[in-house]
């Protein structure tokens, strides 16, 4: 009983990261259609860029929050540079599919050539030590993951249900040719989902660092667990990514504990089977609208 | 009567099929014209130009204007209104929603606002928290009109309201539109197969034939125009 307890609070923290990737994910693929296969290099960028600044002497949190703007500026950039001159027609998804592909590329080599391939030792943004939960402990780590997770959702709630703009947004998703119709700039909508979605990125990449080790390659796993998490709540739906996360990342740790077989080494493989087999039997996911189109 | 919306010489198309070629018309303030033409008369296609939708080549002034080549947000900025045909409402908002996403370009109080349309059409009043896609087609179409009116728009392009809807839902409908034009004054440019109907309210028509306007006069006109009479009207 005490070791799932604490299976389960692990899998909880991995699985916001998890759940705020997959996040960030659904937000590009609801203003865009399409998914962001650079998401995850985009957040490892800016964790670098976290640790480039911390190193230079910037506190940490400061300089999470310093990678957090210009990940935003980032991704509205990209948006506006790289995938709007597509257009969001279904026969320009393929190119932009190849197009994230050749910046997450981009990004991985970036990264390489400007920091190297070492890994690098990132503090934890909370400390170190651990907190009691219960019969079980908790690393303040893990615990600092979940709440900035959660407040960073609360906000997010708050912008999108509560917020003029937020409508906007949501407007410009749901119906892009009624949006503009109604007056709202639907192309800055796009470019604010974008960096919306590369902030999230950087605060997840700048939480998961410490625990992954800082270097290029570090966000690729994540990603996958990340589109399980989308898959599994629906593709569509931020709600849906953020419980996705918290399922994926506990049914990964209880799979890799209690599944022989699984163990440390084929955990990726939940993920997979995840994907596989949501894809088969309930394809718009948990909380997903039945029209969103299968990539 | 000064005139609000002049079309002269308008060309558009789909890339490079060209669908209306050389389109003239005119809409005066306050006034309800109405556009009549068989299916693929070009009919939406000159409303989708007309609010940036589809680049069109020509002029079209609001006020005199250029409305031609300005982005869709921009045209709805000066006070176009498009009920684009098949409603275009926002099907996984709530109603309430989509109407305070219609308010997006008006400075008035939108609780008010909304208000002021409940009470016009009480069916969307009872259904303010239910999402816009499960609304009965009659109910999507008040809520797409009452949408492009919150902004109070000067003119208010409309395609083809009555589709889909049941002869009496339909007639309410236009009731509806007489009476918000007779109180508001807004102009309105309305695509109708309903012919009767439309040219109840309307004091302008004209007759859209393969992309070109064939004829255009007053609604009386036209409805004493033989040809026009026996395809439009059936008797
Ligand atoms: N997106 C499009 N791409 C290419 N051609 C189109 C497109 N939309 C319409 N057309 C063509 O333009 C012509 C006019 O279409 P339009 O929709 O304007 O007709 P309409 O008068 O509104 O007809 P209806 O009464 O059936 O709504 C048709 O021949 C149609 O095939
Ligand atoms: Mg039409």
């Amino acid at each position: 009983m005490e070791l799932f307890l604490q299976q389960l609070l692990d899998g909880l923290a991995t699985g916001a990261l998890y759940g705020a990737l997959a996040l960030s994910v659904v937000l590009v693929y609801r203003a865009s259609g399409i998914v962001n296969f650079a998401q995850g290099e985009m957040a490892m960028f800016a964790a670098f860029l976290t640790w480039q600044a911390h190193t230079w002497g910037v506190p940490l949190v400061l300089a999470i929050g310093l990678s957090m703007l210009i990940a935003f500026a980032f991704g509205a950039g990209v948006e506006r540079v790289l995938i709007r001159p597509f257009g969001t027609t279904a026969a320009a998804h393929l190119s932009l599919i190849i197009v994230t592909l050749g910046l997450m590329l981009v990004l991985t080599s970036g990264a390489g050539w400007t920091w190297g391939y070492l890994t690098k030792q990132v503090p934890p943004v909370f400390g170190e030590g651990v907190v009691d939960v219960g019969a079980s402990a908790m690393s303040r780590q893990a615990l600092g993951i979940i709440l900035a997770v959660a407040v960073m959702s609360v906000l997010l709630y708050f912008l999108f249900q509560k917020t003029r703009l937020g409508l906007d947004m949501r407007a410009a998703a749901s119906n892009p040719e009624s949006a503009r119709l109604s007056g709202i700039p639907v192309g800055r909508m796009l470019m604010l989902g974008w960096g919306l979605a590369g902030a999230i990125g950087a605060l997840v990449g700048a939480l998961a660092a410490p625990q992954l080790f800082l270097q290029p390659n570090m966000m690729a796993a994540m990603l996958l667990y990340a589109f399980a998490a989308a898959t599994l709540g629906g593709f569509d739906s931020p709600v849906g990514a953020l419980i996705g996360g918290l399922l994926v990342g506990v049914l990964e740790n209880m799979a890799g504990t209690y599944i022989d077989i699984i163990g440390n080494d084929f955990k990726q493989a939940v993920a997979l089977i995840i994907i596989m087999a949501v894809l088969l039997f309930k394809p718009e996911g948990l909380f997903g609208s039945r029209t969103v189109a299968r990539v | 009567m000064s005139t609000l919306l002049e079309v002269q010489g308008l060309h558009a198309g789909y890339g490079p099929v060209e669908v209306l070629r050389d389109v003239s018309l005119t809409v005066e303030q306050g006034q309800v014209a109405v556009v009549l033409g068989a299916n693929g008369a070009g009919k939406t296609t000159l409303l989708r130009a007309l609010s940036g939708i589809i680049k069109g080549r020509g002029r079209a002034t609001l006020d005199g204007r250029q409305l031609l080549g300005l982005p869709s947000e921009r045209i709805a900025a000066l006070g176009v209104s498009h009920v684009p045909q098949g409603r275009g409402t926002f099907a996984n908002m709530t109603v309430e929603e989509n109407l305070r996403i219609g308010a997006h370009l008006s400075r008035g109080d939108e609780k008010a606002e909304i208000g002021k349309w409940y009470e016009i059409f009480p069916r969307l009043g009872d259904r303010r928290t239910q999402q816009a896609g499960s609304l009965s087609g009659g109910e999507q179409q008040m809520l797409a009109v009452a949408r492009a009116l919150m902004p109070g728009p000067r003119l208010l392009l409309l395609d083809e309201p009555s589709l889909g809807l049941a002869p009496n839902t339909t007639r309410d409908l236009f009731a509806s539109l007489g009476r918000i034009n007779a109180e508001t004054g807004t102009a309105m440019l309305i695509v109708e197969q309903n012919a009767h109907l439309a040219l109840d309210i309307g004091s302008t028509a004209m007759l859209l034939e393969a992309g070109r306007m064939v004829s255009s006069g007053t609604a009386q006109e036209l409805r004493d125009n033989d040809d026009i009479r026996r395809a439009y009207l059936g008797y």
